[in-house]
């Protein structure tokens, strides 16, 4: 067995630095669904456009944030933009906006098939009974969607939390980053390492618990 | 309470249907007979007004929303109970009160014996059942008129029958219909006027003696089946 003598002290004295780039995670990640889902939304409707050239534009929008590499997003962002068009954005503002394109791109695709799955015959049904566009959409389109939309969607609000670590890339002060730091004037690599890694699972073991309650609660029936 | 007048669907250049007339009374049954594919149901939805009629002119003395319609996969609300799919559209198309909503739902759904099933979701059903419910579901918003599209086509054999008391229960309240049917035996016996549909075209039209005489060729055909 490797000998090796852990020492968490550093760690313990360093805790304030390390629950800050946990509220950054949190706040990278809180911001990323807000912006995300109305991205996502946008895109779906503009997609659904009965305009040709906007529906084909934003197919081809969302397929280039799907198929992207995030990191590769992140960087382009913050490297090429400024020089490009000028546009300089802080590494935590180039971190929301790519994190959000992502998840937009991909939510889009959700809230598509959530609404394609509803049978015209529902809509039909409601129509023969003098429902209107908006009655219709509220009482039979959107409580069907959200069954079909609220599993994986639950699962992309996870994994937004763990692409947030790659903001540490364009040195956003956020969890792995800060660690990164620590490690950098302490030499206590695995310390460091074990601990952020228990952060990130309190964060998200209970988030995720609490998102499957949530689905429970909606998909029954 | 209602008048067809040469009434003509066409889909681009296919025709779908040409030259419907007709006119119902209050309480009549009007059955829509014909081989497959041959405009019955594309006639049923232009009257409800689900799809534009290429020429001619529906009439119908009252709103749309008292055309009931129920439809051969019956398109029950798949995410509401028995219940709620019988009481949501009157309370929130005539903002009726829940109180009254709730009365008349029991009564319908004792009438068509579905009473211990009311906080069934579809999924929890039989497809005879769910036909029921969608006759029930138009029947409480007080229709004036009622279309039904061939309500027993998707159901087994052992279901018809149920569906076709239901509508012969409904009938001899007094109830104003039109229904599309394959079935000869259920038409003749529900019937008051029939319109014997081929290829489009309203080929006979008249009462029960229709069944005793035809006098167009085809519809002795369809009749010899």
């Amino acid at each position: 067995m490797v000998s090796y003598n852990w020492d968490f002290s550093v760690v313990w004295i360093n805790k304030v630095a390390l629950l800050k780039g946990l509220l950054i995670t949190a706040e990278l990640t809180i911001l990323t669904l807000f912006f995300g889902l109305i991205l996502g939304m946008l895109f779906f409707i503009l997609k659904a456009s009965r305009i040709r050239a906007v529906s084909s534009l934003f197919a081809g929008i969302i397929e280039i944030f799907r198929g992207l590499p995030l990191l590769v997003l992140m960087i382009w962002i913050f490297y090429t933009l400024p020089s490009m068009i000028g546009l300089n954005f802080s590494p935590f503002t180039t971190a929301v906006v790519a994190l959000s394109l992502n998840l937009g791109a991909f939510s889009a695709e959700i809230f598509r098939s959530g609404f394609n799955s509803i049978p015209t015959g529902q809509i039909e049904a409601a129509k023969v009974v003098g429902m209107k566009r908006f009655h219709i959409l509220r009482h039979i389109v959107f409580p069907q969607a959200l069954k079909v939309i609220i599993p994986p969607l639950t699962g992309r609000f996870i994994e937004t939390i763990k692409l947030t670590a790659l903001a540490s890339m364009i040195a956003v002060n956020e969890l792995l980053h800060q660690g990164q730091n620590l490690i950098a004037v302490s030499y206590r690599p695995l310390e460091v390492y074990t601990v952020i890694a228990f952060m990130y699972l309190i964060l998200i073991i209970p988030l995720s618990h609490f998102l499957k309650k949530m689905e429970a609660h909606h998909v029954r029936g | 309470m209602l008048e067809v007048n040469g009434l003509m669907k066409y889909f681009g250049e296919k025709k779908v249907f040409a030259n419907v007339s007709f006119s119902l009374k209050k309480g009549e049954v009007l059955v829509l007979v014909g081989p497959s594919g041959c405009g019955k149901t594309t006639l049923l939805r232009c009257i409800k007004g689900l799809e534009q009629a290429t020429k001619g002119s529906v009439t119908f003395e009252g709103r749309n929303e008292e055309i009931g319609m129920v439809f051969q996969d019956f398109n029950v609300w798949s995410h509401l109970t028995v219940l709620e799919n019988l009481m949501i559209a009157p309370q929130i198309v005539q903002k009726r009160k829940k109180m009254e909503v709730h009365k008349k739902s029991f009564a319908a759904l004792e009438k068509i014996g579905l009473l211990d099933k009311l906080n069934h979701y579809p999924h929890q059903m039989s497809g005879g059942q769910k036909q029921r419910v969608a006759i029930a579901r138009s029947l409480v918003m007080n229709p004036k008129l009622l279309l039904l599209d061939e309500v027993t086509s998707s159901l087994d054999p052992e279901l018809v029958n149920g569906i076709q008391d239901t509508i012969k229960n409904l009938a001899q309240d007094g109830m104003t219909m039109i229904l599309v049917t394959h079935n000869l035996k259920f038409a003749r016996e529900v019937g008051d006027k029939f319109i014997f549909l081929d290829k489009g075209e309203s080929i006979e039209q008249g009462g029960k003696e229709i069944f005793e005489n035809p006098k167009n060729e085809r519809t002795k055909e369809f009749l010899q089946q």
